[in-house]
């Protein structure tokens, strides 16, 4: 029943999708050519009215980047109200599947949504950087022979994008919580309490993250940062497992929520 | 009253250290595996056994907060 359920969580996500990540693959063409133009000492545009549209493509296009992420983002937790706390709900908790499976799939699918936007996003800034000609080859080649020159080098960065990972999820993980907070216990003004209550629990996760930051990685004479390859492990698995922790309670909760406590209206 | 800015001064940087780890390397991971086995032996939530991966992690990052006390 997981994958049925996932495969429709990942239709229904995926049927606009697409659209999104077109129109972001489309304009990163013209915004590279334009880029191109703009440093080439033979332009390709002999007018300056083309130099401006030129300019409106690469400004249109580092638009667009953030938008998509923000868009793919909206589709997700848009799906994961609309299929478990409107009228659909109804549907969805009389089907002959667990609360748990059905949980599992929504963060299935958003987990493999996120990695296709990530792709996505990775392709076009690819292709806008390749088209404008300003040496992306040659960075991406020496940046390959940097990681592959030592073992703590790939160790480091392997643990940092880890790190990159895991705060996305982390991120998931909450508003999902928030959102199935907020339906299960209140009958008004949910939107404000959701807001309000993701705001609160940024502001905590902020106050440890400064901390943190101003302990541990300030490079300033007095502080206790070491730049060994031992320490500098530590420190990341550190936030690793804090962030690890969090999003199990966070699953937990939410799927004790999503169990016990159904509030359909 | 307790004084954020004085207390983050660069004179106290191994207390603001110790004080930081004993709080989230030490005190928070103790909460979560409690938390944790409390959780997974309530029977008004139906004693599920999930519950104890919230312990496993808190031990894991107790283990990791304890070798960077060590290694300071």
């Amino acid at each position: 029943m997981f994958k049925k359920c996932l495969k429709y969580d990942l239709k229904s996500i995926f049927s606009v999708w697409w659209i999104g990540a077109l129109v972001l693959i489309a304009f990163s063409i013209p915004a590279g050519l334009s880029l191109r133009s703009i440093f080439s000492s033979t332009p390709l545009y002999s007018l300056d009215y083309f130099e401006d549209i030129g300019m409106l493509f690469i400004i249109l296009f580092v638009f667009l980047l953030a938008s998509f992420a923000l868009f793919s983002d909206i589709l997700i937790y848009s799906r994961y109200y609309h299929h478990f706390y409107t009228d659909e709900g109804y549907l969805t908790f009389t089907l002959p599947v667990k609360r748990s499976t059905l949980y599992n799939a929504k963060l299935a699918s958003a987990v493999i949504v996120k990695l296709a936007s990530v792709l996505v996003l990775s392709f076009a800034l690819i292709l806008f950087l390749s088209i404008s000609g300003l040496g992306f080859a040659e960075a991406v080649r020496e940046l390959f022979l940097y990681l592959t020159l030592d073992f703590e080098v790939i160790t480091l960065f392997i643990l940092k994008l880890l790190t990159i990972f895991l705060s996305s999820l982390l991120t998931l993980f909450t508003i999902f919580f928030v959102i199935t907070l907020v339906n299960s216990f209140l009958k008004k003004h949910k939107v404000l309490a959701g807001v309000g209550l993701m705001y609160a629990l940024n502001i905590v996760a902020q106050y440890f993250t400064n901390v943190y930051t101003f302990i541990l990685m300030d490079q300033k004479p007095y502080t206790i940062y070491d730049p060994s390859f031992a320490f500098q492990a530590l420190t990341d698995m550190f936030i690793i497992l804090a962030m690890l922790t969090a999003i199990v309670l966070l699953y937990n909760l939410t799927l004790s929520m999503l169990k016990r406590r159904l509030n359909l209206q | 009253m307790f004084n954020f800015f004085t207390f983050f001064s660069n004179t106290h940087t191994i207390d603001q250290f110790i004080f930081f780890m004993v709080l989230a390397g030490i005190i928070v991971p103790s909460i979560a595996i409690i938390l944790g086995i409390v959780f997974a032996n309530l029977k008004k939530w139906g004693k599920e056994k999930r519950w104890y991966s919230l312990s496993a992690c808190g031990i894991a990052w107790l283990i990791i907060s304890a070798l960077m006390l060590i290694m300071l």
